[in-house]
């Protein structure tokens, strides 16, 4: 369909042609920019540590190790098995402490509960604590993600 | 200007480039290569040396494609840009710009 | 939408007033001539600042300016965070773009005598920017903590001592102390990332505010030609073809950084002994070279002592060259011509020794 007029003059044309391409030029520095300022962060996929650093734990009691940049709460329970979780609080991920008279996981920052098995019973906290798989091979007790092999 | 002009100057420039980039890829070469480099010592401290290079094949393939897409682009944003200096030229013959006379 | 923007212009004209900073720009004329290439040069020499500032803000997100730090950031810059190698080798060789310009543009100015006349602090004020650029490069060189930067600057910071009653002082104030330790770093990177730009940026305006108010120059070749010197308006006609120079400069920069990006030596351990073949970035080679001719003693006077006051002479003579030269078209404008090319001469030859 051939309209009567120009919908627009060769000057504007020429000025959007001329703004369009250099945005487009600046976009493509913009991306290397961002992905430099906003390194990924990369959580691991599992982490192995000596057996013998938490052979020593009481029941109902736990002990704490690095999950990447996050702490990670490894838990003897009271029928002798091991549960693991990413012991950041799941409302705005401050780090949760366990007490053990009450058998509950405590998050100071809002006063957030969750009992022994991670669930989020009172306060703030909408979905329960991360859990992790442990295994113990011999010397090792490695701790991963569900799903990891 | 004249397209020989243009053309002239356009292969000065790629010479030169060219220049520019075989000259540093020699420097780089004599100085991997250079004898009386192959002490012990420096030899210790090449292999301590950390290069700077590309960590996989994704990476490198983009920077060649972001290579080409930059010189396109500046190809075609001075094509442009010379087309506004003409017709800046041409208004500027015709005292477009100037304050008008009383 | 035409009748809307214009409104939006007229509302932050009435408050700013920037239509009259626009108007200057449309009436401020460049003049056309043999030499005008040459006006580029200032402009590049912002184009590469501008870069380096860029880059720096991004390298400051990771790099840590301590004893520890310091060489393991910049590893951590190169080898893991994504495209970390391309930020820090565009900022390395933007740096010399960038220092490579200024002497472009000095001597350029030297041998076409636009300090003349009314000028002269322009000259002055471009003579001290060239110092900050050279003082960046400086204090940039020792950031990594390699092994080569710290030899470097071992010299480099022990040259003023040789000057007799304030050199001592000069060489503690640079060091942070007698010798180069972890407060040196610190040191340095504060020079680096907040005084220098500090100083730069008001130099630059007083700079950029004078050419302004003095209009650009004419070489004296030009001036006594009969006809009328062309001019071009700089809005929109100068800056369209300074954006083309920009954008080839820039694309020279990122294609050089792209395939010759800087390596990483071995952290620098203070107590090893120096390393073969120190030496400093190039810009200062021919003045390390010319420190390195003078023997150790003449009479009874050191060497170094006597190097150091002749490169400070000559700074000197080179700040106060607009008011030294004051008869341009005569024999001593002449001589001093030609002792702008011979001084160019000088410095390559000494930059080609050092590096033999």
């Amino acid at each position: 369909m051939k309209i009567k007029y120009s919908l627009f003059t060769r000057r504007q044309f020429l000025n959007g042609l001329l703004g369009g391409w250099l945005g487009a030029f600046f976009g493509s520095i913009l991306y290397p920019v961002l992905k430099f300022v906003y390194p990924p962060y990369r959580e691991p996929e599992k982490v192995v540590l000596p057996f013998a650093d938490y052979s020593g734990m009481g029941l109902n009691s736990v002990q704490i190790f690095s999950w990447g940049s996050k702490p990670g709460i490894l838990k003897k329970n009271q029928d002798e098995s091991y549960t693991a979780f990413v012991g950041v609080c799941t409302h705005l991920d401050c780090n949760i402490t366990y007490i053990s008279e009450q058998r509950k996981f405590f998050c100071a920052c809002h006063e957030g509960w969750y009992n022994e098995n991670g669930v989020n019973i009172a306060g703030p906290p909408p979905r329960p604590l991360r859990r992790l798989i442990v295994e113990i091979t011999g010397e090792d007790l490695i701790i991963k993600k569900e799903g990891v092999e | 200007m004249r397209k020989k002009n243009y053309l002239i100057l356009l292969l000065l420039f790629v010479v030169i480039l060219l220049f520019l980039f075989a000259g540093l890829s020699l420097a780089q070469q004599v100085e991997q290569t250079n004898p009386g480099q192959n002490t012990q010592i420096q030899q210790q401290k090449d292999s301590e040396k950390i290069f700077a290079s590309f960590k996989n094949i994704k990476e490198e393939t983009g920077t060649y494609v972001f290579l080409a897409w930059m010189w396109l682009s500046i190809a075609v944003l001075i094509w442009i840009l010379r087309l506004k200096i003409k017709e800046a030229e041409r208004l500027y013959h015709l005292k477009f710009f100037s304050p008008p006379k009383k | 939408m035409d009748r809307r923007k214009m409104s939006i212009r007229v509302w932050f004209d009435e408050r700013l007033g920037l239509s009259n900073i626009v108007r200057f720009l449309t009436e401020k004329s460049v003049p056309q001539h043999k030499y005008s290439f040459w006006y580029y040069t200032g402009s590049a020499i912002l184009l590469f600042f501008i870069i380096q500032v860029v880059t720096g803000f991004m390298l400051i997100c990771y790099y840590k300016p301590t004893l520890d730090g310091a060489n393991e950031s910049v590893a951590r810059i190169i080898t893991e965070v994504p495209l970390g190698w391309v930020i820090r080798s565009v900022h390395s060789w933007s740096a010399t773009f960038m220092i490579a310009f200024a002497f472009i543009h000095l001597f350029g100015i030297w041998i076409v005598k636009s300090y003349q006349r009314s000028r002269e602090l322009t000259w002055m004020t471009g003579f001290f920017l060239l110092i900050i650029s050279l003082l960046f490069g400086f204090t940039g060189y020792l950031l990594p903590w390699d092994e080569l930067s710290l030899s470097a600057t071992k010299v480099g910071t022990d040259i003023p001592r040789s000057i007799p009653v304030v050199g001592a002082w000069v060489t503690k104030l640079l060091r942070g102390g007698e010798d180069v330790t972890s407060d040196t770093i610190t040191r340095f990177f504060g020079i680096h990332v907040s005084i220098l730009p500090v100083l730069l940026f008001i130099l630059l305006a007083i700079h950029v505010y004078l050419i302004q108010r003095h209009g650009m120059s004419v070489p004296l070749s030009e001036e006594r030609k009969d006809k009328e010197v062309k001019t071009l308006p700089f809005w929109p006609n100068f800056v369209f073809r300074e954006m083309i120079v920009w954008l080839i400069l820039a694309g020279i920069l990122f294609s050089v950084a792209l395939f010759f990006p800087p390596s990483l030596d071995k952290k620098a351990d203070l107590m090893a002994p120096a390393p073969e073949g120190v030496k400093p970035e190039w810009y200062f080679l021919f003045l390390f070279q010319t420190l390195k001719i003078f023997p150790a003693k003449i009479l009874f006077i050191y060497g170094d002592t006597i190097a150091v006051f002749v490169i400070l002479l000559a700074g000197v003579l080179i700040f106060f060259l607009p008011l030294i030269d004051n008869k341009p078209g005569e024999k001593k404008g002449r001589a001093i011509t030609f002792l702008a090319y011979l001084t160019l001469l000088y410095a390559l030859l000494m930059t080609i020794w050092s590096l033999l």
